[in-house]
């Protein structure tokens, strides 16, 4: 009886990369692309049934559900030679088609008229586990689909599974280009608010860092999407690697989460790996050791998230915690000295107002995946720097509201209809105090912090107003 | 009875006799049936071997070998 | 002998005799009769009994040997017919002992022949016998002849003749005067224990010592004296020859005692034989000055015994010490002692040492060999240094088997005596506890190898080192047999692995299915519980997680255990898993060692324990649980609810760091460590004490490093406490949110009913209810802040007390909790 996980990819950019990571699993756990076990995965001592399930004719299938507005990207994975890996019955494609059109409201929207059949598909799912830890939402938070439906459902699972996880994988927008999706600032602020509120834990994949990543640490002039979503799909396989292969901690997701996340709306974590290629591709070739691997990991040039922060701002930033993952033929005596080189060289800053170290989890590697680097690492991390990448929205979102542009296309949809915009002023203020509160944990007083600037009876003035309506 | 022991004693002595000759002992019959008798009351042959020898002529054709043994413990008082 | 008709006999025979010699030349025959019956007599009853054995057909095998080697296989069959007819005789009237008449003919024979010396010596034909009688007063001779022909003293019939006359004169003699010549044989009586006509053994003064009425010169008198001492120190050892003689076969002796009796006994036979020549010299007369006897240099006189009796006085001594020594000695001690006295520059005694150790030492040697070889202990008299003590099967390798230290001689090393020990107890142990015959291959090749075989008396005294080689290639290659049937055979490290990954809680998801569904179960009373349900629930648990891949064979020694329990005990202070290791496994995995076990499980499941509880606390808090909760989104009470809910969620976060990082430390500094070391052991360990050794040492860093050493007592009740407080602040925590739940409950109710219920209800409801959450916030505020002091104090007083540890390495564990020098500074601000 594990502790299930359901995988929900939402949008084009969702099942992209989920089917990366299912790929990635698949290959990990030695199961064919049909869902058969290979002949020579015998002795794994690995979990395949938090994340798959075996059918009655012994066929690995994933614990996914595949859902989109727009056919394209599913039946590509349908025509694809995995498309027997998964459950049919758990894809759902809107029966008209037309997608979201980029715009948030209108996949909120259309999830609102879904959501018996969609809700059906994960009661079915959560049914049929055992003991249900949870689910993980792959979307992006861009563009309609992904950050419209995906709000819906979040909200959703938040009401009817509120004793689950609900973890998501996040695929921030590229901010450095102009997008072709030019109301992303709209969508990704409204998918903010939902990330926040809604959601346990978000894992940001920051499409400008992975751009980054894949042009100056793997040297591809223009990298595709599928090279960044296996940059994506890498790290989530690496992050469920203590989950699939137990070991004496960090067996299950909340244990995993609960020291990462502490205070409960600083829930955004950021990734780094190393060492980093494409398509297991090796262009890195050298003995590496468990210093090596956590000193790296601690590296800008590493993580996937970009920091818009001056100098003096990203100095002031702090770890609230921090676990590396660290998958391989590691000497565990070798852990305390690397934390102790990391100490001495102050590599790491963390908060003041409380206990904190870096935390190592140990894994052990797929026997049935060959790679050249003996030995890999994924960090997560809880970084009060995110809050620049939040700024950033912010800044975007009040440019364009500023011109009042594109507005129109949202109040076509009942949540903005009569011109009530009170849903963006709402979101940009909750993702304010988000910014506020990361910053507040970067002084010692955070305890302290937001009890001081209100009178109790104001507020108490205030709200019975409101209520006595 | 009488007879048949006489009879046994008398044959037994021959035995004894040819056995003594082939030996060289120089054991005339007489003597012999008197070590036979003092045998079987339990004397010790090592004492009688030491009796005979001590008191008997020697013999005349080679001498004979100390046997120093039989003299180890001549005295008791 | 006194009975009337045997002296009759006597007389008539030496009449007999005497008639059929040859004219005397003190003339009449009858003359002699009573000097002649009188030594006959004497004669006679200086021998009671004989000393062979009586063993007819040894007798008169040895005759017909004799006949035939001498080329008279014609005579040898004649007299092989005869005495197959003469022993075919019964009744009255025929030879009753027989073999004395052999025995007597070979005697006569053996006199008259001039034989060739090394012939008779063993033509005894028979075994020597052994004084077995009660009063063995006399010594006891073998029929002996002269060895290697250097004390051979050869005399002219003329010669004896007389001799036999001075007897005669000697014994007619009157008492007045002390010739030297009967000094001398009084001497030589003496040195054979037997009082001499001057020389008497005085009881008073333990010696032996001439009367001193006796008008002698000083000189000659302590020349007497001194000689004499041979005397005395031969009835020291011959007393304690016929005194441990007589006690075999009880135990007391032992074979290592029988051994050096026998070889004491043999060094006399070679005394007696010098004595019997010394004698038969004195018999020369002592040329007086001016005299000429015409027998020169062939005499015996004091001065000479002096230099005849130099190298026997030294063995005797020698002898005599060891006898001393050994007098209530047995076995490996005696051989030990024996030993001692080797150690000495003069090459005579080293010689004589060397000769006498052998003999004493085969026993102990074929005892080793056939312990190392065999396994077998053949110590009937517990003499061998290694004891064996019937013990359990279990405990066979631990105790079964020991070393008495008393009995380990000297030259053998203590290393080497330990490797004796397990050589053979590792051969044992195979044996009872492996069922294993393999070992037999291993020892007959290790023996080979060495170039002895199994075969016994291979080794003597003074090959140690070929002993020591022997043991070692024994050891080398049974321990090796050993190790290869406890590593393959009964697979080990996979047991030590399974309980590494169960007792000590190394497959986390077992352990936290376990937890999951045990534990509701164990905070019930535990007098409650059933532990057959726990055992249901633990076959769950390995089911719903990867142990069900485990081997079944591993699985199913793994049980629940329900330790004493007293009143008041919950569930979780009872509960344990133990893994039964059975034979022969469980000689690593003893009774004692499995206590400890239980003790560090106890322990671990306690941590786990408490981190499930914290992580309980954390999923009702949640992100998006607590986010949502009306409190936290406005209200009248929020500040207080959000400033409330912060100070629990920072609490927890310390707490939480406290038990992961001490679980990281017992993870990481502690059992893998630990492990990786035992690992390494293991696979270097030559044999079953190595590994015994790697385990326990394992064990005991486990033990250290997580403070469950004696040690750390003080630290360890801290710790208790500190759980404690996370447990209390998780049953607090419970009914705070319980409390909350319950309020946003009826706000909601109120909000969603406000416009149903008319009146006073709702106005003054929701002023109660804001007025109830404020009251509620308070205390649990209340309750917050005892909570956190006292856990800051608890904690304080650990973090002041862990440097104070002995182990080394919990300084990881004050660095990873302090890693960001938090507490450091935390306490310096004080």
């Amino acid at each position: 009886m594990p502790r299930e996980i359901i995988t929900i990819q939402v949008g084009q950019c969702g099942n992209q990369i989920g089917m990366e990571f299912w790929k990635q699993l698949c290959l990990e756990h030695g199961i064919g692309k049909d869902g058969l076990l290979e002949d020579f995965a015998t002795q794994g001592g690995d979990r395949k049934d938090v994340f798959f399930y075996q059918a009655d004719d012994q066929h690995y299938i994933p614990r996914a559900l595949l859902m989109d507005l727009e056919p394209r990207v599913i039946n590509g994975i349908q025509n694809s030679e995995y498309r027997n890996l998964y459950n049919h019955e758990n894809i759902f494609v809107s029966e008209h088609g037309g997608g979201a059109g980029n715009n948030w409201a209108s996949g909120y929207h259309q999830g609102e008229q879904v959501v018996d059949d969609i809700m059906d598909m994960i009661d079915r799912e959560a049914d049929g586990s055992d003991s249900l830890e949870g689910f993980v939402l792959c979307h992006s938070i861009a563009g309609g689909t992904g950050s419209g439906m995906g709000s819906y459902l979040l909200e959703t699972l938040n009401e009817r599974y509120s004793k689950k996880l609900v973890q998501t994988y996040s695929v921030f927008p590229n901010q450095m280009e102009t997008s072709d999706v030019v109301v992303q600032p709209y969508n990704s602020l409204l998918t903010l608010k939902r990330l926040t509120l809604n959601a346990d834990c978000v894992v940001v994949l920051d499409n400008t860092a992975l751009n980054r990543i894949a042009v100056e640490r793997l040297h591809l002039a223009n990298p595709t999407f599928a090279q960044t979503n296996s940059l994506v799909s890498t790290v989530m396989s690496a992050s469920t690697t203590t989950l699939r292969y137990p070991g004496y901690m960090n067996n299950d997701l909340v244990g995993l989460l609960a020291s990462l996340i502490p205070t409960p709306r600083c829930h955004f974590l950021m990734t780094g790996y190393t060492p980093l290629t494409v398509e297991r591709q090796v262009n890195m070739i050298r003995k590496t050791t468990v210093l090596d691997v956590m000193r790296r990991l601690l590296q800008t040039k590493n993580i996937m998230v970009s920091s818009y922060a001056r100098t003096k701002e990203a100095s002031q930033a702090k770890y609230i915690s921090i676990l590396n993952i660290i998958q391989g033929d590691v000497d565990p005596t070798q852990v305390h000295e690397s934390l102790q080189r990391i100490r001495e060289r102050k590599l790491v800053n963390f908060i003041e107002w409380g206990p904190a170290s870096i935390q190592v989890a140990l894994s052990r590697k797929s026997p049935y995946v060959q790679t050249t680097h003996r030995v890999s690492g994924l960090m997560l991390a809880n970084h009060t720097s995110i809050r620049h990448l939040f700024s950033k929205c912010l800044g975007q979102y009040e440019k364009l509201r500023k011109k009042q542009a594109f507005l129109d296309n949202y109040r076509k949809f009942p949540m903005f209809a009569d011109n009530d915009l009170s849903e963006f002023d709402e979101s940009r203020e909750l993702i304010e105090s988000l910014v506020d509160e990361y910053k507040a944990c970067e002084s010692p007083d955070y305890i302290k912090w937001g009890m001081e600037d209100q009178g109790d009876a104001s507020v108490a003035a205030a709200l019975d107003s409101k209520l006595v309506v | 009875m009488e007879t048949e022991a006489a009879r046994n004693a008398k044959e037994s002595l021959e035995l004894a006799f040819q056995m003594s000759n082939i030996l060289e002992t120089g054991l005339d019959r007489h003597t012999l049936s008197l070590l036979i008798a003092l045998c079987d009351r339990g004397l010790n042959p090592e004492a009688l071997a030491a009796v005979v020898r001590e008191l008997s002529p020697p013999p005349s054709k080679e001498p004979i070998s100390y046997s120093s043994s039989s003299r180890a413990c001549l005295y008791q008082p | 002998m006194d009975d009337p008709k045997t002296l009759d006999l006597v007389k008539e025979l030496v009449l007999r005799l005497l008639s059929t010699r040859s004219p005397s030349p003190s003339g009449d025959p009858s003359g002699d009769l009573p000097h002649a019956l009188r030594y006959a007599h004497r004669l006679l009853s200086s021998r009671m009994s004989p000393s062979l054995a009586p063993d007819e057909p040894a007798m008169a095998e040895s005759i017909k040997r004799q006949l035939a080697v001498s080329g008279r296989s014609a005579d040898a069959l004649a007299f092989a017919d005869l005495h197959s007819k003469l022993a075919a005789r019964s009744g009255p009237g025929s030879v009753r002992n027989r073999w004395a008449l052999l025995y007597l003919f070979k005697s006569l024979s053996d006199d008259r022949r001039r034989a060739d010396p090394i012939l008779r010596a063993p033509a005894v034909g028979g075994l020597p016998a052994l004084p077995l009688d009660p009063h063995p007063a006399r010594p006891t001779k073998k029929a002996l002849a002269s060895s290697g022909g250097v004390l051979l003293v050869s005399k002219d019939p003329e010669n004896i003749r007389e001799i036999a006359l001075r007897e005669y004169a000697d014994l007619v003699m009157e008492e007045t005067e002390v010739s030297e010549s009967a000094l001398v044989r009084d001497v030589l009586y003496a040195c054979q224990g037997i009082d001499g006509r001057y020389v008497r053994f005085d009881k008073a003064s333990d010696s032996y010592d001439l009367p001193e009425s006796l008008k002698l010169p000083r000189s000659t008198r302590t020349m007497v004296r001194r000689l004499c001492e041979l005397g005395w120190l031969f009835r020291k050892v011959r007393r304690y020859i016929t005194e441990s003689m007589s006690q075999f076969p009880a135990e007391e002796v032992g074979t290592v005692g029988q051994a050096f009796c026998s070889a004491l006994q043999d060094e006399l036979s070679d005394y007696y034989k010098l004595l019997a020549v010394l004698e038969s010299q004195s018999l020369n007369p002592i040329p007086t000055a001016g005299s000429d006897s015409g027998v020169p240099g062939n005499y015996l006189s004091l001065r000479r015994l002096v230099v005849w009796l130099a190298e026997p006085m030294v063995r005797m001594r020698l002898m005599a010490v060891l006898v001393d020594m050994c007098r209530n000695l047995r076995g490996g001690a005696m051989a030990g002692a024996i030993h001692g006295q080797a150690q000495h520059g003069d090459p005579l005694v080293q010689e004589f040492m060397g000769r006498l150790l052998r003999r004493v030492c085969s026993p102990l040697f074929e005892m080793v060999q056939s312990w190392v070889l065999e396994g077998e202990l053949e110590d009937v008299f517990a003499e061998f240094f290694i004891l064996s003590q019937p013990v359990k099967a279990e405990s066979l390798w631990q105790e079964g088997y020991r070393i008495q230290s008393v009995m380990l001689p000297s030259f053998i090393s203590p290393t080497l005596a330990q490797r004796i020990l397990r050589t053979g107890k590792s051969i044992n142990f195979l044996r009872v506890c492996c069922e294993d015959n393999g070992w037999a291959d291993a020892s007959a090749k290790a023996a080979a190898h060495v170039g002895t075989t199994t075969r016994r008396d291979g080794l003597g005294y003074g090959e140690t080192d070929a002993l020591e080689a022997l043991v070692v290639e024994a050891a080398k290659r049974i321990d090796q047999h050993l190790m290869d049937v406890i590593h393959h055979r009964y697979r080990f490290k996979d047991h030590c692995l399974a309980i590494k990954r169960y007792l000590l809680l190394g497959q986390g998801d077992f352990v936290q299915y376990l937890m999951d569904i045990v534990g509701p179960e164990l905070s019930e009373p535990a007098n409650t519980i059933s532990s057959f349900q726990l055992a249901g629930l633990l076959e769950t648990a390995i089911r719903a997680s990867n142990a069900q891949y485990d081997d079944r064979d591993i699985l199913d020694r793994l049980k629940v255990k329900m330790m004493e329990h007293g009143d008041g005990d919950r569930g979780w202070d009872v509960f344990s898993l133990e893994y039964d290791a059975r034979v022969p496994l469980d000689t690593v995995f003893t009774a004692s060692v499995m206590k400890r076990y239980l003790k560090i499980f106890n322990y671990l499941w306690k941590l786990k324990r408490v981190e499930h509880a914290l992580i309980g606390v954390w999923k009702t808090m949640k992100p998006n649980c607590i986010i949502s909760c009306s409190f936290a989104k406005e209200g009248p009470v929020k500040m207080q609810f959000v400033s409330v809910l912060r100070r629990c969620q920072v609490l927890w976060s310390e707490m939480n760091h406290f038990v992961t990082n001490f679980q990281y430390y017992i993870m990481f500094e502690v059992l893998e460590v630990s492990w990786a070391r035992f690992s390494e052991e293991m696979d270097a360990a030559k044999d079953l004490d190595d590994l015994l050794a790697a385990h326990d040492k394992y064990l005991n860093s486990i033990m250290e490093k997580s403070l469950l050493g004696e040690r750390s007592r003080d630290i360890i009740k801290t710790l208790f406490t500190l759980f404690d407080l996370i447990l209390r602040f998780r049953s607090h925590h419970d009914r705070w949110f319980e409390r909350i739940n319950e309020l946003q409950l009826r706000g909601r109710g109120k909000s969603r009913s406000k416009s149903k219920e008319p009146g006073s209800w709702v106005d003054g409801g929701r002023k109660a209810m804001i007025q109830l959450a404020r009251e509620f916030f308070r205390i649990m505020d209340e309750d917050l802040d005892t909570i956190a002091k006292e856990y800051s104090a608890s904690l304080d007083a650990f973090i002041s007390q862990l440097p104070m540890q002995q182990h080394v390495d919990l300084k990881f564990l004050l660095f990873r909790l302090d890693f960001t020098e938090y507490y450091s500074h935390l306490s310096s601000s004080k």
